[in-house]
């Protein structure tokens, strides 16, 4: 009855002509910056981010929001012309996509892989809705010590996931810590590492360095490499598919739908790691396997329809503990903080606007993504002829306007640019820098968690094994940690990085 | 090349991180001070480090070339002198400069391209985002 009348609240917030507006401009970004490779959702919610400071915090999230699963229906359409996936999590569709595309049936496997998103991003937003009321309530009754062995569990979590090995990941996460206490300490309010600077009392912006990783680091890969575009237009062919296409796909989305939102509901690369699974088990369940990787539509079908569900998954964690599991969701943390809103177990009490709001507009999102996303294929398709050495430079420009507007600040373009260099320089030697954006944000809350199960422990660590929530989540860092150290300490993982 | 140069600045950053941490007030277990967290997490990034340079140097892992790459590093100079400019000259002149440099790295057998797009592109931004979102964007001693 909650979750019903919950609902009802948030569609009398999403339906407003307004916020139809805002969602309508967030999916239609999301989807333009998932065909665009270079410029990510990341990017494109910290862009449009400073032109929220004037509205209502509800109308932001939905429109931010919009902007991040919007962008897991562009990505589809990139994989499927270009065989080049415009987001991470696109990166298996392209196995098929494209191979469908190169035997003339473009349009079916864009459709299926519409069709599919929309179906599986309504079932994980549906799963959302369900799951995050219980989820908040038992949130609610935790404290310090369980806050931090859940925070804790979220970045071991990340650091085992990720594709640049156990290691590098968590001396990345580890950066990410170190970067989050500079500025005015959460307790006492003591300058740490400022070094005079006025600037760093605020600390570090989480923004402007998740733009210059995410945003401008890749922009500079893009230069190193040189990209080629080989785009299959000569004919999408019909775009509606055949009865035996719908059949064969029937499975696979609804399949694809169950495993992305259990795998976005994990901390880390869910995403991606959502569309792998998928891909690998409609493989596994196939009479065909052979068919695999030269055009079936399975292929397409279960790893866009994962990619959608696990965005609807990821928001869990992030709406109901407040803990970001990826840079998208970090970035709509920061959002929500800018807004005054701060997610966790009290926002559906505190905020139901807000949580219930961005809940409804998701499904109303999914629907225009699929009416609106067929009919503009074409100019998608305009959009990556585009050569990209005059694409690039139209992306670092929108960067560098998005940087300056967070906060009118020449140092924010600076700051973006600095870590857009250390972004590309990391890549260049392995390294994933998810983890570091993650611990950034997370940083200063769980340091605040940390020191108060500390304070609440009299100083004994003790206090994190005798609790038995805090105790199971220990258990859990410690077995994960295992698994990390197990894995050859820095080496990365070839398996996922091809994936990636 | 790359492979060691980036363990070995981590562990310069940990090593570093807490010697300035051990210069706050530490505080106790109980009562942690300002430079406790900070003095625990850069410790554990040197140790992590330290692992990763000894991989490093078993493994032989490196990317040389890549590192030298001249393309992507002459554009991240660019873009870290931009800020000042952009404090000097105002948005108008210094994007276009920026955007010109850009231009003419990706594609340097057409100047006047360069030239036509570096224009247009500023324009565009300027009106889109200076007068229809209003983005505050700095002016130089000519107004624009």
């Amino acid at each position: 009855m909650e979750i019903f009348q919950g609902i009802l609240t948030g569609f009398a917030v999403a339906i407003t002509p307004a916020n139809l507006g805002y969602c309508l401009v967030g999916v239609l970004v999301g989807t333009l910056v998932g065909v665009l490779p270079g410029l990510g959702p990341v990017a494109a919610i910290a862009l449009l981010l400073p032109t929220t400071f004037g509205i209502s915090s509800a109308s932001a999230v939905i429109m931010l929001a919009g902007i991040f699963y919007g962008a897991q229906y562009g990505g589809s359409t990139t994989s499927i012309l270009a065989n080049i996936p415009g987001e991470a999590t696109s990166v298996m569709t392209c196995l098929d996509g494209y191979q469908m595309a190169r035997q003339g049936r473009a349009g079916p496997a864009l459709a299926i892989a519409a069709l599919g998103s929309f179906v599986a991003g309504t079932l994980g937003v549906l799963a959302l809705t369900l799951a995050a009321p219980p989820l908040a309530r038992l949130a609610i009754r935790a404290g310090a010590p369980e806050l931090t062995g859940l925070m804790l569990l979220g970045l071991v979590l990340v650091a085992y996931l990720s594709r640049a090995g156990g290691g590098r990941a968590i001396a990345m996460a580890l950066v990410g810590l170190l970067l989050g206490a500079v500025g005015m300490e959460p307790i006492s309010g003591f300058q740490r590492y400022t070094f005079g600077s006025l600037e760093l009392l605020d600390g570090i912006g989480f923004l402007p360095v998740a733009m210059g990783l995410f945003g401008i680091g890749e922009v500079l890969s893009s230069f190193g490499r040189g990209a080629k575009r080989e785009l299959v237009t000569e004919t999408l062919g019909s775009l509606w598919p055949t009865r035996a296409d719908l059949r064969a796909s029937a499975g696979p989305t609804f399949r694809g739908g169950v495993l992305g939102f259990l795998c976005g509901l994990i901390p880390g690369p869910s995403v991606v790691i959502a569309t792998v699974a998928s891909y690998a088990l409609e493989r596994r369940l196939s009479r065909h396997p052979e068919r695999f990787g030269t055009g079936a539509i399975e292929g397409v079908a279960g790893p866009e329809s994962a990619n959608n569900a696990a965005a609807a998954g990821s928001l869990v964690p992030l709406l109901t503990l407040g803990l970001p599991s990826s840079p998208p969701t970090a970035i709509l943390l920061a959002a929500l903080l800018l807004h005054g809103v701060t997610p966790g177990p009290l926002l559906m009490t505190r905020h139901p606007d807000v949580f219930w709001g961005v809940i409804a507009s998701m499904y109303i999102g999914n629907l225009m993504l699929l009416v609106l996303n067929l009919p503009l294929v074409g100019l998608f398709v305009r959009i990556l002829l585009v050569p990209a050495p005059i694409l690039l430079p139209l992306i670092v420009l929108v960067s560098l306007i998005g940087a300056y507007s967070l906060a009118n600040s020449l140092t924010d373009i600076f700051v973006m640019t600095l870590f857009g260099l250390l972004g590309y320089l990391l890549r260049k030697a392995a390294y994933d820098t998810t983890p570091l954006v993650i611990a950034l944000v997370l940083g200063p809350m769980f340091e605040t968690a940390l020191r108060q199960a500390l304070i609440m422990g009299h100083g004994s660590p003790l206090i994190f094994l005798t609790r038995p929530a805090s105790a199971l989540f220990m258990l859990a860092v410690a077995i994960v940690i295992a698994l990390t150290v197990a894995s050859p300490l820095g080496a990365p993982d070839t398996a996922s990085s091809a994936a990636r | 090349m790359l492979g060691r140069l980036v363990p070995g600045a981590l562990l310069l950053l940990g090593t570093g991180a807490s010697v300035g941490a051990a210069l706050m007030p530490f505080g106790s277990p109980s009562q942690p001070g300002p430079g406790f967290y900070p003095f625990i997490v850069g410790i554990a990034l040197a140790l992590v480090a330290l692992g990763l340079l000894a991989t490093e140097r078993q493994s032989r892992r490196g990317a040389p070339t890549e590192f030298l790459d001249p393309l992507p590093l002459a554009i991240a100079a660019a873009l870290l002198v931009y800020p000042p400019v952009l404090g000097w000259l105002g948005f108008g002149v210094s994007t276009g400069l920026l955007l010109l440099g850009l231009f003419l790295l990706g594609e340097p057998g057409r100047p006047g391209r360069a030239v036509g797009l570096a224009i247009l592109s500023t324009l565009i931004a300027g009106l889109l985002f200076g007068r229809l979102l209003q983005a505050p964007l700095p002016k130089g001693p000519w107004g624009f």
